[in-house]
């Protein structure tokens, strides 16, 4: 009676070393883990990649809008000398440097100019080395207009690189 | 894998809360600014054109009636007779800085001047100040009615009492404390000293004023009969030198100016002694204006100064 129960557990210990099915699932379980922490890995960086990106955008765009904030320009005279052309004298009085302005926008009741090709000079009359204004700088832009009504009255926008835009007017 | 991507959704949440942050204080900054633009008020009256060649010379009072200090960068002036226009952005060097409820008075030489070509004093011209907040600030002129007054009840010329002065001789024929001398209405006896007079042309045909060498300060003593001085007009440049023989001077319309009177012979030039018979007199001080105004003649006596000569 215990010779035989003792050779049952031998045959079942036996079977079971040498059972080779009993090792693939262990070999399946390990795959799939490793499957499983892989594929946990590869979000996780992918994650990590698209919140790095998002961070990235989102502080562009943050910074860009904040120095679009602070940028200042005032029109300190417009001057239409009757020969098809005006000067815009701006002074750069906000806290940031490099205001560059991409268009100028002139208008009266339907008649409407738009051009962003000028030179940015101090007021001496030479031109401005980069082009832009820094905190406190003055120049001066000439726009080629053709013949303004005498005594019409002109609104002005000008539109920075940064997308500000400012405002003004003026006499002919 | 559940704790990685709540640390990632947290920082993700914070950094945006931390963007947040700075663009609310970048607004905050930027609606500071504009307060502060808002508040800086400077007023600029008591304003005066004079044209020197092809400059314009603007003077005015500036005050600084707002909450915030203010600098003045720049002075526009246009002239609407021609029209044309000119400015001086230099005058950033000379500190045109005013605290909250300070004065700054630009008269005589600390006059502004613009570079107007072909400017005339007949010309009418309107100015004004830039200040560094991008605000313009117009230039009040002063009231024309002083024009008229002067002009029908007085004369051309006025004369202005409160810059009345004197001057001490340095040397031969040189002014030695010109132009600043000494403000005050007591003179001393010696050492010989000399007048320092502030005009300005108020003609209303805006003609130029020419003083001829005849024009003096002449002195008379109630208490010592007889007694009377005189001193010429004098040419000085601005080291106080006077210059001989005397070339008239000229004074455009609106255009104020300070003129010495240092010689006992006109045209030329020797010192004025007072001599002791009126020591610690008062006496009465008249101005005797000779010349041309534009092509006619031109003549005016302004009294209004009484002096104490005493003994130093």
């Amino acid at each position: 009676m215990y010779i035989g129960r003792t050779q049952m557990l031998v045959r079942r210990v036996s079977s079971m070393i040498l059972n080779k099915r009993a090792e693939s699932y262990v070999i399946s379980a390990v795959i799939l883990a490793g499957v499983a922490i892989a594929m946990g890995f590869a979000v996780l960086g992918w994650a990590q990649s698209r919140s790095s990106d998002y961070a990235s955008q989102y502080s562009e765009t943050m910074n860009d809008e904040t120095a679009k904030l602070r940028e200042r320009l005032a029109v300190e005279y417009i001057a239409y000398d009757g020969d098809d052309e005006i000067r815009i004298y701006l002074l750069n009085w906000g806290n940031i440097d490099d205001i560059e302005i991409q268009t100028i926008h002139i208008r009266k009741d339907t008649w409407h100019l738009t051009t962003s090709t000028f030179t940015l000079k101090f007021f001496n009359g030479s031109s401005i080395p980069d082009q832009d204004l820094d905190m406190g700088e003055e120049g001066y832009i000439t726009v080629s207009t053709g013949d303004l009504q005498i005594g019409g009255y002109y609104y002005v926008r000008i539109v920075t690189v940064r997308g500000a835009v400012f405002d003004s007017t003026f006499v002919a | 894998m559940v704790l990685a991507m709540f640390v990632i959704s947290t920082n993700v949440f914070l950094f945006t809360i931390s963007q947040n942050t700075l663009y609310s204080q970048a607004v905050r900054e930027s609606h500071q600014t504009d307060t502060d633009r808002f508040n800086e008020q400077i007023v600029a009256s008591d304003g005066n054109y004079s044209v020197w060649g092809d400059k314009v010379k603007v003077e005015a009072t500036l005050t600084n009636v707002g909450a915030v200090a203010a600098q003045i960068i720049n002075l526009w002036v246009f002239d609407t007779s021609l029209p044309s226009y000119g400015f001086n952005d230099t005058i950033v060097s000379l500190n045109l800085n005013l605290n909250p409820g300070e004065i700054l008075y630009l008269r005589e030489s600390e006059a502004i001047m613009v570079s107007i070509p072909g400017a005339s004093s007949a010309d009418i011209f309107n100015s004004w100040f830039v200040t560094a907040r991008g605000n313009t600030v117009a230039v009040e002129k002063t009231e024309s009615i002083i024009v008229a007054q002067v002009a029908q009840g007085i004369g051309l010329m006025a004369l202005d009492f409160m810059t009345f002065r004197y001057f001490f001789y340095g040397g031969q024929s040189k002014l030695a404390n010109y132009p600043a001398g000494v403000h005050s209405y007591n003179v001393p006896r010696t050492p010989e000293i000399a007048f320092g007079i502030t005009l300005t042309n108020y003609d209303p045909l805006k003609r130029t004023i020419q003083l001829n060498q005849y024009s003096q300060v002449w002195l008379y003593f109630p208490k010592a009969p007889g007694q009377s001085l005189v001193w010429h007009i004098v040419n000085v440049d601005s080291n106080g030198t006077i210059t001989t023989p005397y070339s008239p001077i000229s004074l455009a319309y609106r255009q104020t100016r300070l003129l010495a009177f240092a010689s006992a012979v006109a045209g030329g030039f020797s010192k004025v002694s007072i001599p002791s018979a009126v020591k610690n007199l008062p006496c009465a001080l008249n101005l005797l204006l000779l010349g041309t105004v534009g092509s006619n003649d031109y003549g005016q006596n302004i009294p209004f100064v009484a002096l104490f000569v005493y003994e130093p």
